[in-house]
């Protein structure tokens, strides 16, 4: 059976999937964001499968701009993390709850 | 014949290190399982034709954006995670149903036939010079806008993670 577009498509709701129970059942802070970048990569097969399937080059580019993004995510995310770390030893996403401390 | 190899070795390499991410214990494992998962997708954007793409996402997103995750990892000195604290009913009842929900929703993709483009069609390979070319007439502004978005996340970063002055 040929690789169809709906190969990729089913490849890409398995992997949102995974990301999306990663976030619900993981605790630590750092392991949600993990979990974030699976759901990202998810997004960007799917834009890579439709710009194939589509004969148009926007879906890549389209994937290059959410890397982009991503990765400055990440870097403010993980920023993030390591502020509430030094201040408060906190690494449970419960423990996090007000805003000042 | 060799397609249908690459693409299911590919994505099952993905799919497999994708939910070790998810359910082990200790973060190290984790986030080396992400580099692994991400390799293999960008083995698969190889096979959709999407060259520039693939190298981008193991130079950068494989590259740095895990290469900083791992820091991060080691910077706080993560302990393996408490099997209790990992799993109660709530997070477990609550996981399944996005899961199920899910599972749905690509039972409907796979037996949805009304598109017409099953099939690849033949395309400009995604290289370079391809993607250069829509990236500088089509995507300017998105272009220009993201590096203001990255220098805005460098400052961020920088100021949010620097020690007090005394």
């Amino acid at each position: 059976m040929p690789i169809t577009l709906n190969h990729y498509l089913t490849l890409s709701a398995i992997l949102f999937t995974i990301g999306m129970v990663g976030i619900v059942i993981r605790r630590n802070i750092l392991m949600i964001l993990l979990s974030m970048e699976i759901l990202l990569n998810a997004a960007n097969l799917a834009f890579v499968a439709f710009s194939r399937a589509l004969g148009n080059l926007d879906g890549q580019v389209f994937v290059f701009f959410t890397i982009t993004v991503a990765a400055a995510e990440v870097a403010v995310g993980l920023a993030l993390v390591v502020v509430i770390y030094r201040s408060q030893r906190i690494t449970d996403a419960n423990d996090l709850r007000s805003l000042k401390w | 014949m060799i397609q249908a190899i690459t693409f299911y070795s590919f994505a099952l390499l993905c799919v497999v290190t994708a939910l070790v991410v998810i359910m082990a214990r200790h973060p190290i494992t984790s986030v080396l399982n992400l580099v692994l998962c991400m390799f293999s997708l960008a083995g698969l954007f190889v096979l959709c034709e999407a060259y520039f793409v693939a190298a981008i996402q193991v130079i950068v997103y494989a590259g740095a954006v895990m290469v900083l995750f791992l820091f991060v990892v080691m910077l706080l000195g993560l302990q393996k995670e408490e099997l209790s604290k990992l799993k109660t009913w709530t997070l477990q009842g609550a996981g399944a149903v996005v899961g199920v929900l899910f599972l749905v929703q690509w039972y409907m993709t796979m037996t949805d036939h009304s598109a017409s483009f099953f099939q690849p069609v033949a395309s400009l390979p995604g290289n370079i010079e391809n993607i250069g070319k829509l990236l500088f007439t089509k995507f300017l502004l998105p272009f220009e806008v993201s590096s203001v978005l990255l220098l805005a996340a460098i400052i961020g970063a920088i100021v949010l993670a620097k020690k007090e002055q005394k």
